[in-house]
Formats: C-alpha cells, structure tokens, sequence
C-alpha cells in the first residue's frame, strides 16, 4: 500500500514550492496544482482496491520512527479511504472550477492556501493522534480563514474575524480536552484509548471527553452556535464556500465520526439530539434566506447536523442492520459486518455525506457560474432557461440535494428512516423528513426562480383573468428603453460557456454514477432490471438532445420506445395491473403524438416524458416496497420538471413538488412502519394519505389546479389523464390495508366531496385549462369514491372510470390544447363560434362532454349507472345524492365549456383560424373511437373488469347478452345505443323532407335582438360569468379553504424561520456568546445525566 | 324479424297515443289557465294548429349544423326519454323499451335533449339563448337534488331500480303507492317536479310572458314545430315517469291519463298561485327545504 | 503547589480572556482578550503536564536513562504547548490583520462595524 506519507509529502511541497513554479510560469503553477489535485484524488482510491480486492488490512504509519504525537500517526483504513476519496475528488474539481473561471483568478497565495487547507483535512481524516488532529485541525482552519478573505471584501474579511473567533473558542476546548484525557489515559493515541475500553471513567473523565466532543461538534456548527458559519458560507467566494461545505466540513464530521468510540452513551446521546435539532433549525432558517448562499450555507449546516445525529446514533443503528437483514427492505451487502464497505452504519453516512458533499459544492458552483446571489432568481438577461445544460445540471444537483431517485440520499433516506423506524425513534424521523420536506423546498423554490420565464410572477395557482385592454403598453416599451440590458436578446450577457460547468458537470456524473450502481446493489436480483429503464431513457434522450437531434424526431422515438416498452412488459400483467398497464402505457403513447407539431428544440422534454411514463409502467411491477418507493418518487420528480416547463408554472410547480414529496414521505414513513411489524391503522392512515395527495383528495388538492393547467398545454393531459391514476393504482395495490370499514367510509367520504368540489370549482373558472383541471380532480373523485365501495360493482366501476376518463379527457384536452394553440388564448369568454373553423375538435369535444357527464347512450352512462348502482347496494344513500349533485353541477361546466368556445358568436380575430394541427387529432380520433366501441359494445370492456376484480369479489352481477344485471337494475349500453339512434334518425330524416327547399343559412348577427342591432362579437357573446346566479346562490361555498389552511401551515414555517433567525444578530459577542450558552448547557445536561 | 316488426308497430302506437295525449293535455291546461286569469283561453287543440302551421312556414333560416341539429336532439330525447319507461304496467303495447335500462337510464336520458338542444340554441349566437340555458342548467342541478334524494329512498325502499318492478310493487291497493308508503320521498319528489316543469314558481328559466328566452329564443318554422311536438311528448313522458315513481303506475289507459291529467294539474295549480323566483332563489329553495325533506326520506331508509 | 497554582492562574486568565472576547467593544482589545485564553490554556496544558519535582527531560548526568521515567516531566505536553503557542501566534496574527482591513473599509474598530452579515 502506498504510504500515506506521499500524500502530506506532495501536498506539503508543492505548497512551498508553489512560489518557485509560478517564478517559472504561471501555467506551469497551475499544472503543478492540479497534477497534485489528481494524485491526492487517486491515490486513496488505490488504497481502498487494496484494502477491498486486494485483501489488505488497516495500516497505521508513523513518521521518522518515532511515535506520535511527536511524529504523525496517519491510519489507512476503508473509512479513511472512501471520505478520502470522496473530498479529494471535490477538492480537485474544486480547483478545477477556480482555474477555468474568469474572474477573479486563481491567484498563486490562493492555490497555496488552497493546497495547505487540503493538506489539514487530509491530515484530519487520516491521523489517529488527537494532538495530530489538533495541530491538522487548525492548519486548515488557518488556510480556511485565509480563503476566506480571497475575495478582500469587507464582508470576507467580517466574516474570517467571526470564524477564527469561534475556531479559537473550540481550539481552546479541545486544547483542554486533550490534556485532560492525556492526563486520565496517559496516552493521545485513539485506538489504544478505545483499546483501553472507551474514554476514562468518572464525572471528570466524562467532563475531559466532553470537552473534546463539544470542540468538535462546534467545528461542525451546531444550532445555535453557528452563525459564523452561515456568515462564512454568505460572503465567501463560491467557489471556497464549496470546500468549506464540502472538503472542510465533511473532514471534521470525519474527526467527530473517529472519535465516536471514545464519548460514551450519554454524550453521543446529547450530540444526537443536537444534530437532529441542528438539521431541523438550519432548514427553517434556510427557508427565509434571500442570500442564496447563505441558504445553501444553512442548507450545508443542517447536513452535516443530521450526519452528526447519524454517527452519534451508531450504536443503536448497527442492531437494527443485522436485524434487518432478513427483511426484503435491506439489501444483503449492507448487513452490519460484511459486504459493501463492511456494512452497518457506515455505508449510510457515506451516502449521505458523499451526496452532500459533491451536490452542494455542485449547486455552490452553479450559484457563481450564474452568478444567482439573490434565492428571487436571475435577471432575464442571465436566466438559466437560456442554457439547458445550465438548467438542468442545477435541476440535477437540486434533485440529487433533495434526495430523489437515484441519487445516494434517496437510498440513504430509504435506509435511515427505515432503521429509525425499526428502532422505534419516531420522533426523530418525523423530523428528518420534515427537515427534508422544507429543504426540498427552498431548494427547489431557488432553482424554479432561476429557470422561471419573465413573465411569471412565482405565485400562479389560478386563472388570471387579464383587463379589458392591453396594460400600459406605453409603459412597457418606455421600460425597454430605459433598460438597454433587456434589448441584448438571446445571448447570455454573463458570458459564462459550457467549458465553466465543467466542475459542477463532473459532481452531477459522479451522483448520477454512484446512484445507478446503488441502485443496482438494491435490485440485485430484479429480472432485467426494468426498474432502471427510466434513467437510461433520460439519458438516451439527454444524449440525442447534445448531440442536437431534432425534437419530432425524438418525439416519434419516444412514441417508439414507449410502444416496444409496452409491448415487452405489458403481456406479463393480469388483472388490475394490466388495465392500469394499459392506462399508463398506451394512453401516454397516443398522447405523446401531438408534441410532434411543436416547433423547434426542447432539450429535457421527451427525456422527462418518457422517464415518467416508464417510471409509471414501473409501478405496475412493483414486488418490494423499495422498488415501489424508488418508481414513485422518480414519477414525482420527472413530472415536476415538466410541470416547471409551463410559461407561468414555477409556483404550481413549487406547490406540487411540496405536497407530492410530502405525501411521499408520508409513505414512506408508512412503508417503515409497516415493515417494523406495525400493521395498524396509522401504517393505513399514511400510505393513504400518501396516495390521496397524488389524486388531489379535496384538501390535499390546492397543487392540484396550478401544476395542471400551468403545465404546457400539450402535457396537461398526461398529468389529468394518466399520473393522476397512479394514486388511484397504488390503493388497488394496498387495498388490503385500507379495507377495514372505517376507512372505506372515510375514503369514501373523501371521494364523493372531492367530486362535488372538483365540479363545482371548475363552474367559475373562465380559463379553460383551469376548468379542465378541476373536472379531473371531480372524476378522481369519482373513481376515490367508487374504489372506497369495497364491491364488485364499485371496483370495476373506479377501473371503467379510469380507463373512460383517459380515453374522454386525453382527447379533449387534445382538441382543447389544439384550440389555445390556434386561438392564443385560455379564456373561454374571449372565444366563441369556433365551431365553424374547428368543426373536428368541436365534435371531439361534444363527444367528450356526454361520455364525462354520463348522458346515454355513451360510455359515461356505464359509470354512472355503476356508481349509483353500487352505492344504493351499499347503503351509501347520503353519498349517491351528493354524487348525482355533482354530476348535475359537471354538466353544467361542461355545457359552458362547450358553448362558450364552440358556440355563441365568433370573434373578428378568429375568423382565419384553421382547424387543428393533424397531430391534435390523432389522440382525439383514438378517443372517439375508443368511446363509440365501448358504447355501443359495453361489454367488451365490462367483461375484462369483471375478470380483473373477479380474484377479490365476485357474484354481484350476471350477464344476459348485451344486457348486465345487478341485484338493483339492469342496463344494455347496446339497445340504448340503437333506440338513440332510431330516435334521432327519426326526426332528422322528418327535418330534412319538411325543410328541404325553404331554409337558408344566415349571418353571425342576423339574430332577433329585440329592435336593437348586435354591436361587435365581443359585446354579444355571452360567455363570461356564465353561472352568475349559481355564484349568487351557492359563492358562499367557493371560500379557498383548504388554500388558507397550507398558507396557514407554510406559514408557521416561516414565521418559525423568521424568528429564529433573529438569534444571529451577526455581532461576533452573540455569537461566541451562544457557543458559551451551548457548551454550558451541553455540559449541565450532562451532569444531570440525561 | 316478426318480433322487431311487432315491437316497431307497438312502438309507434305508444308514441302515437303519448303524443296526443300530451298535445292535447297541453291544450286543455292551458284553457285551465286561462280561466284562472279570467280568460276563456285557446281552443284545446291549439297545440296541433301552431304544429301545422310552423312546420308549413314557406321560410325558414339556420345558423350551422349543430343549430339545425338541435331540435332532433331534443325531440330524440323527448322520445327516448318517454320509449325507456314502460308507460302502463303489464301492457305489451306500452312497455316500450323499458327492458333496456331502468331508472338511472331514464333520469340521466333527460339531459340528452337538453344538452342537444343547449347546443342548437348555443350556436344561433343569440345572447338570450345561453342565458335561458344557463338559467335553466342552474335550476336544474338544484331540484335533482330534492328528486335524486327522492329516488334513491325509493329504490331503497324497494330494493330495486327497475321502473317496472317499482310498479309492480305498489299495486294492489291505493295505500301500497309510494306516496303512502313513503310520504317524504313523494314529497320532495312532487317539489322538485315543479322545477321539472318550469312553470311558476321556477318559470324565469324560460320567461314565458317577457323577451322569450331560452333555447326556442331564435327557432323558428319547422325547428320550432319539432320543439312543440317534443314538448308534448317530454311533458307526457314525466308526468308518467312521476306517476310509476309515486302514485302506483297505471294498469290501463285510463287510470294513466286520470292520475297524469292530476299531476299536471297540481303544478298549474301551484303555478297560478305563486309568483315567480329569481333563478339563484330557486336555486336556494331547492337545496333547502325540498332537499331536507329528501335527505329525511333517505336516512328513515338507512334506520 | 505550584501546579495547584498555575492550573489556577491558566484558568483564572481563560475565563478573564473569554469574558474580554464577550463584552470589549473595540476589535483590538478583543483579540487580546483571544490571546489571554490562549495564553490561560497554555497555562493549564502545562500544569496538568508537570510533574511534582521532576526534571526537564534531557537526558545527561542528572538523568539516567535507567528509572528516567519516574523522574522526568512528561515532556509531551510542553511539545505541545510549543505547538499551540505557534499555532495561537498565526491566529493572533491573521486576526489583527482582519482588524486592519476591516478598520480600512469600514473606517471602525467597534464590534458593531462586523454585524453586516446576520440572520
């Protein structure tokens, strides 16, 4: 094994001789960094392949034959080597974004500094001495504070002063703390002290060890004593605040990591707890930053707070490793003792500090490569939309920061909240996901404001209703004027290339790259692992998208792949699974067709697309809650980067990530819960209130509008159509749990008041995707409520729902999205006599009005008939009439939808308008076929739910031909279906005989007005405010209730946030003050013996 | 064959006898009426006159497909509406087609006409006809409320859907009728059918005596004719749907026409005493009283 | 005794240091006060470390190598006061250096003159 001498050698000598190459050339200093930079990197991975392949055992090396702590003492273990790794290679990147910055530059004292700093952290994780540790401790801290003020600003320099205050109260804890132990043990060696049985005993032993861990655990900036951290992480330079957070930072939490052994039960419990409160406080404060790095700081302190807890919390995770290993949630290599870096609690720490450490350098870089100081976002002129690598490499780090598949701290989160959970520290999860909650948050509320357009305003969760006339154009031309920045155009002002993005570039690959080996570690054994298919359709789209491939023909390939995805995966499902299968697959295929008539390039988009209909296909192969979990939240995530894509949809997106990754944690707390043994009705509660959250249950619905409708117009329909059902799919799944009686009434309570809600809220909207939006929330309603029956005839009513509901709304929102694309307009009222330029979409959409609505003949008669039918068997009396009010109420917005845009008097501005693009009527010409089928043929597709629902009930109703029979009634679509047409035929035919000579056809405003003449189109349509006298009536009930409720609940964070905050007064006394009250505190606890 | 021959034959007779008696029902309320006011009022075949005469109008005028489509929506779901319940209990003649669905069907072929007709209306361009529609929709979706609630005790009360079995459940005696058996329900049943009939009280939607509004608004001719001839028809095919909801069925002819010509009756009645309501008043009656009333049929149902 | 004394003194002159740090106003006197508890650790590094009557550990003719161990003083904590002593110099030294620039740009020396960055 190479010594790891070499490394403090090199980095010590080309530290002092920097000076002597940068005499011979600046370029040739530089080289001499990075080939440093480059060793340091390697050379621990050549460690860990002997200590792993090779077989090696730990080594500890002394320097000059003596002993420490009068030589060095650096042990070279797998711990070492992996956080070796791991900080090496952030700090090479590190320097790599420094050199291939522009300004400012990468100076030559700076890359000395820069060296020495590496030289302690590396010293710090490698050394076994505690004076060692001391004298590594404060090399680096020196060269830190140095860094620090490379930016010369009177805030760096601010800022160095805080520090190195608080580093001399925690050097002067630990100075103490060491001699006293020296004192006690007569030795400074770690492992003969842990050799010796841990620290030394007594009340004043424990008071040595104490002052040892709180040095180290103020190095590590707990709450409340680390406002000079947060301070440091603001006035910074990025690129150094990136190695503080992640070399430095993650270097001391190794020193707290080593010394875990020696502090005993009761200390490690204290640190515990601070870390956890730490990690929560640090989230709350971040949420309120306007600094963005000042938010990324606290983001970093509260990182390192969990890791802190974590580590503490070793001795009673390890237990709850080995016992876990029987269960299916722990893959094998993980069992405490053996496998993956030998199993236990230590590969979990790696993960999450690995993810933090490359993810947060990543998004510190990306904040000075943006130059984003403000979390309100970029100015247009620098917007991060205008560089789609930029974007979505920030998209990425965000993502891999948040903890979403299949980056390390999804698979981190996955194990700690399992194994907490199985230790039964409730508490304690709870607040890890609520921490991580409102971290994913304002991370992900900081990118929006970056990548947003200039026209949203953040905050669009409902119509906007725009003035009678155009706003103050004058004003706004002015304002071009006066803003000479605005008129550059397209070109990025700030000047930054792809060759920048270099560094945060290489962390994203690396995250990605550890995430898709984890993820083959946990599926060891999955067939194919399909589960995988999302991430590499990213990719593959990502590759054709920077190798410039045109977008239709990414669209017809992703048409493709979706088809062969299908076809592979597909014939292998029965029952529920394959009619959601077919929902998910077939109904995303067709309605990816109309993305073909978009012009230009959309890089990211069909790659989101596709790994979000693979990721929902996924679903339906779940066997393990972890392959169920991991579909899950990479459905969440790729749908909401396209929900940011909208023009205006930067704050639905922001809600719907929130309330999805809420309800996702929810399940997963559930999953935990569960797989501990715990089958009660709080494993239930969660999972379906997990589920409720995706299907927009009424109260849990307020994303539900926004990310709809805000979503371009040509994917709206996968969200309303097709991700909309997983929810509904994953209670099929865990019916099981959910069917005790109790349940089953309150979901179905649920059901049927978000159907009448969704219905009623969709009256008022005059936006048209608003209005769509809500009537899908009503239909979830429907289908949450027909599934709560527990029946037969409930079961396949909620599937008939599923499957009609998809073939009715994909296709009008196809000719709805061909309407806007034509009309350029979302407001029903400023349409109106479409019908005569877009007689096609118009026929869709009539067609798609009576099937939603449930007039027969048509296929939304079934469900009705179904419903009625199953609730009046069940004794649901109260719900079947506020289900046949709210399917009165639909009917009414559904007859205002199509009479406003298709109807009534056609606008001067519209009167050129064409019929839909072909590639709109593609998916509406599938929808219509698909309902006259199983209209006039109900049974082709009653038959098959039958079947599918038959494993769990079965008996309720029988066929006789075309007609099904239930205990209640009977219906034959068939017959209805030729009694219409006779009916119909009948007086059309008289019509026609009766009027064929002496009928004409007139004029738009050839109307009987009452003596008057019609004005202008506008002035006599009548469109908007259709249902004034239902508002009149009934306007009481359209309070935003729930709306208020989360405002109240986001609120409470903030205000929490803002408080808390008051305690960093940003005075340098307060601060050291609360270190003292810390300390004190820390210790009194101590020696009350809690 | 002979079997779809005879069932075409006995289709046309019924609708031959329910449009007849519906045009001349219509007739003679309208007489009614006018004596209430102190009028001697119209011959009682009126109906048929003004039928002749639009549908032999020598001009005529459309605005679109969907306009000159309207009218057939409306009179196909006046007739299907009327041909899926069986008009009298235990004749093959007025059976219709009732084998093909039962009461869910019926109620919800009631929108079909409405709906078509809404369109037809929609595209004439004329203001007044969406605001009649959106008049009539609102109130509409208010007395389903009180009926909904009505039907779902009675189909519980009999454990049964089918109109047919509903009849054949309460024959054998007046008191066995639904609105002996369950009064509440009967009564906001018979509520919401004043809404169903658009008469005074709830007559704004169509605003008989003002500015005619409404789908009718812009029709004309033939188109109008067509409208007439269904309103007969749809006015016949309620009163029997009510009377097999509530008051027993009819095994004959004449005990349907008796019990019809009463029910229709009673909401002239109701019609010439009260005045009328705003429509987001009618809106709030329906969801008040009549609904408690429903909701009170429906829980005795649960106890 | 005189171990009794300095550990006595080592901490009698931290906590006048860390109060000094907590309540000066004026930067220069802060660090100062910085370099009072360094100072006091010093102290209290070496009085822990001493050992009653012993001798430096040299080894000549006072001190035998034979039985050296129960004579001398632990020489490892005076190596690493030594360390600490030159470590505490740097800090010193970079603070007062911070001092001056933040007197340059801020035109004070007044703790209240580094509260820009808070919350």
């Amino acid at each position: 094994m190479v010594s790891p001498m070499y490394l403090i050698a090199v980095l010590l000598g080309a530290a002092f001789l920097h000076p002597l190459f940068e005499r011979a050339g600046r370029s040739l200093a530089k080289s001499v960094v990075l080939l440093v930079l480059v060793f340091i990197a390697v050379l621990p991975v050549s460690w860990l392949a002997d200590l792993t392949w090779r077989g090696m055992v730990p080594v500890v090396f002394q320097t000059a034959g003596f002993q420490a702590p009068v030589s060095i003492s650096l042990r070279v273990g797998v711990e070492e080597a992996v956080f070796l790794i791991m900080i090496n290679a952030a700090a090479l990147f590190g320097g790599i974004y420094l050199m291939l910055r522009k300004s400012p530059k990468w100076e030559g004292k700076v890359q000395v500094l820069f060296l020495t700093m590496l030289l302690g952290v590396n010293g710090l994780v490698l050394t076994r001495d505690l004076f060692n540790m001391f004298v590594f401790l404060e090399i680096s801290s020196i060269s830190l504070y140095a860094l620090l003020a490379f930016t010369r600003s009177s805030d760096a320099y601010e800022a160095g002063f805080k520090y190195m205050v608080a580093g001399g109260i925690a050097s002067a804890l630990f100075l103490i703390g060491v001699i006293y132990l020296y004192r006690f043990t007569g030795t400074l060696n770690l492992d003969v002290m842990i050799a010796a049985g841990g620290g030394p005993g007594g009340k004043a032993g424990l008071t040595a060890l104490f002052l040892l861990a709180a040095a180290v655990l103020i190095e590590l900036k707990p709450f409340p004593a680390n406002g000079w951290g947060a301070d440091a992480y603001q006035a910074a330079d990025p690129g150094i605040s990136a190695m503080l957070s992640a070399v430095s930072a993650t270097g001391i939490f190794f020193v707290f990591y080593k010394i875990t052994p020696l502090l005993g039960a009761e200390i490690l419990r204290m640190a515990a707890i601070s870390g956890g409160i730490t990690f929560a406080f640090s989230q709350l404060l971040a949420m309120k930053q306007v600094s963005v790095r000042r938010m990324l700081g606290y983001s970093s302190i509260g990182q390192i707070g969990l890791l802190t807890a974590v580590a503490a919390l070793a001795p009673m995770l390890t237990p709850a490793f080995s016992q876990a290993a029987g269960g299916s949630s722990l893959p094998g290599g993980l069992v405490a003792g053996s496998g993956f870096l030998g199993g236990g609690v230590f590969p979990l720490l790696v993960l999450l500090a690995g993810n933090h450490l490359f993810s947060k350098a990543g998004l510190f870089w990306m904040s000075g490569i943006t130059g984003s100081v403000d979390t309100g976002g970029l100015p247009e002129r620098a917007s991060l939309r205008r560089s789609p690598a930029a974007a979505g490499l920030q998209g990425l780090l965000t993502a891999a920061l948040a903890g979403f598949p299949p980056f390390p701290a999804f698979w981190a989160k996955w194990l700690l909240i399992m194994m907490l959970v199985s230790t039964g520290s409730y508490f304690l999860s709870a607040v890890i996901l609520l921490g991580s909650l409102i971290e994913a948050w304002y991370l992900f509320r900081w990118f929006l404001n970056c990548v947003k357009k200039p026209q949203d305003s953040g905050n669009v969760h409902d119509e906007e209703i725009p003035d009678d006339f155009a706003a103050m154009e004058m004003d706004q031309e002015m304002s071009q004027e006066l803003r000479p920045d605005l008129k550059s155009g397209g070109v990025p002002v700030s000047g930054w290339g792809f060759i920048t993005l270099f560094a945060p570039l290489m962390h994203g690959l690396i995250l990605a790259a550890a995430g898709t080996v984890l993820a083959f570690m946990f599926f060891a054994g999955t067939p194919g692992f399909a589960l995988l298919l999302p991430l590499a359709a990213l990719a593959l789209f990502t590759l054709l998208d920077s190798v410039r491939v045109p977008f239709k023909l990414q669209v017809f390939l992703g048409i493709a792949v979706t088809a062969a995805y299908g076809l592979m995966l597909l014939p292998g499902l029965v029952g529920i699974r394959l009619v959601f299968g077919l929902i998910f697959i077939a109904g995303s295929a067709v309605q990816m067709v109309p993305l073909v008539n978009r012009k230009g390039r959309h890089p990211g988009l069909m790659g989101m697309l596709t790994a979000l209909v693979f990721s929902l296909g996924n679903l339906l192969f779940f066997r393990t809650s972890l392959e169920f979990f991991f579909s899950w939240e990479l459905m969440t995530v790729t749908s909401f980067f396209l929900v940011s894509r909208g023009n205006k949809a930067s704050g639905a997106a922001l809600r719907y990530l929130v309330f999805s990754l809420g309800g996702a944690f929810m399940i997963l707390a559930g999953l935990a819960l569960s797989s501990s043994g715990m089958n009660g009705g709080i494993t239930a509660v969660l999972m379906g209130l997990g589920f409720l959250v995706k299907m927009g249950a009424l109260g849990l619905h307020i994303w539900l509008p926004g990310s709809y409708a805000e979503t371009d117009d040509d994917l709206s329909t996968f969200f309303s159509s097709v991700l909309s059902k997983a929810g509904l799919f994953m209670l099929f799944m865990t019916a099981g749990l959910l069917a005790q009686a109790s349940f089953a009434s309150v979901l179905g309570w649920i059901g049927v008041l978000t159907a009448f809600a969704g219905a009623f809220l969709a009256l008022f909207k005059e936006d048209i995707k608003y209005t769509l939006a809500y009537s899908s929330m009503g239909q979830v309603g429907y289908m949450l409520l027909s599934f709560a029956l527990m029946s037969q005839l409930g079961w396949m009513n909620s599937l008939y729902l599923a499957v009609t509901h998809l073939l009715f709304k994909g296709m009008m929102f196809a000719a709805i999205a061909g309407v806007i694309y034509r009309t350029k307009t979302r407001m029903m009222y400023q349409m109106g006599g479409l019908i005569s330029r877009m007689p096609i979409s118009f026929f869709t959409v009539l067609i798609g009005i009576i099937a939603l609505s449930g007039v027969p003949p048509l296929v939304g008669f079934g469900a009705k008939w179904m419903l009625y039918t199953a609730l009046i068997e069940k004794g649901w009396y109260l719900q079947a009439g506020i289900a046949m009010f709210a399917s009165g109420v639909a009917f009414l917005y559904l007859f205002r939808l199509i009479h406003v845009i298709f109807l009534g008097q056609l606008k001067d501005e519209h009167r050129e308008v064409k019929e839909a693009p072909l590639w709109f009527l593609v998916p509406q010409f599938v929808g219509i076929i698909g309902i006259m089928l199983f209209s006039m043929f109900p049974d082709i597709i009653l038959k098959p739910l039958q079947t599918a629902v038959a494993p769990f009930f079965s008996g309720d109703i029988f066929w006789e031909g075309y007609t099904v029979i239930s205990t209640l009634g009977y219906w034959n679509g068939n017959v209805v279906m030729y009694v219409t047409m006779g009916v119909f035929l009948v007086p059309l035919a008289w019509l026609l005989t009766v009027q064929r000579r002496h009928t004409q056809k007139v004029g738009q405003f050839n109307i009987v007005y009452a003596a008057e003449r019609p004005y202008r189109p506008e002035t006599t349509h009548f469109g908007y405010n259709f249902f004034s006298p239902y508002r009149k009536a009934l306007g009481f009930l359209l309070q935003p209730a729930a709306a208020r409720f989360w405002y109240w609940v986001g609120s409470i964070a903030e205000v929490a946030g803002a408080s808390i905050r008051k305690l960093y007064s940003g005075n340098v006394q307060t601060y050291s003050l609360w270190i003292v009250l810390y300390v004190s505190i820390f210790l009194l606890l101590l020696q009350g013996g809690v | 064959m002979n079997a779809i021959l005879t069932k075409a034959l006995y289709t046309l007779i019924s609708l031959f006898v329910i449009t007849n008696y519906g045009l001349l029902l219509g007739g003679t309320m309208a007489r009614v009426r006018a004596k209430v006011q102190g009028r001697i009022g119209q011959p009682v075949w009126q109906p048929y006159l003004d039928i002749l005469k639009n549908n032999f109008k020598r001009t005529g005028i459309y605005h679109g497909v969907m306009f000159y489509l309207g009218p057939v929506f409306r009179l196909a779901g006046g007739l299907g509406t009327y041909l899926f319940i069986p008009a009298v209990y235990g004749s093959a003649v007025f059976s219709n087609f009732s084998f093909s669905g039962d009461l869910l069907l019926v109620m919800y072929f009631i929108f079909f006409g409405q709906l078509g007709m809404a369109l037809g209306a929609g595209q004439s361009g004329h203001p007044y006809s969406p605001l009649g529609v959106s008049r009539g929709l609102a109130q509409m979706t208010a007395f389903e409320v009180p009926f909904a609630l009505a039907v779902i005790a009675v189909a519980s009360q009999h454990q049964t859907l089918s109109i047919t079995e509903l009849v054949a459940a309460q024959q054998g005696g007046i008191l066995n009728w639904v609105a002996f058996t369950n009064p509440l329900a009967m009564i906001a049943g018979m509520i919401s059918f004043l809404g169903m009939t658009m008469g005074n009280p709830f007559s704004v939607v169509i605003a008989p005596q003002e500015i005619p509004i409404g789908p009718p608004t812009e029709m004309q001719s033939s188109f109008l004719g067509m409208l007439q001839t269904n309103r007969a028809i749809f006015q016949g095919a309620k009163l029997v749907l009510f009377m097999n909801l509530f008051f027993g069925g009819a095994t004959n002819i004449v005990s349907m026409v008796v019990k019809t010509f009463l029910i229709y009756l009673y909401t002239v009645v109701v019609g010439a005493s009260f005045p009328r309501f705003r429509t987001d008043q009618s809106i709030r009656f329906f969801l008040g009283v009549p609904t408690l009333i429903g909701i009170a049929a429906v829980v005795i149902q649960m106890l | 005794m005189m171990t009794q004394i300095v550990l006595l003194i080592g901490f009698l002159l931290s906590l006048t240091g860390l109060w000094g740090l907590m309540t000066r106003r004026d930067l220069f006197r802060m660090i100062i006060s910085f370099s009072l508890l360094d100072t006091g650790v010093h102290m209290i590094m070496v009085g822990i470390g001493y050992v009653k009557n012993g001798t430096a550990p040299i080894f000549d003719e006072a001190l035998a190598p034979a039985g050296a161990v129960e004579k001398v003083v632990d020489p490892i904590p005076s190596a690493l006061v030594l360390t600490a002593i030159v470590i505490g110099l740097a800090v010193t030294a970079l603070m007062l250096s911070y001092a001056v620039r933040v007197y340059t740009a801020r035109k004070s020396l007044s703790v209240e003159a580094v509260k820009e960055l808070r919350w």
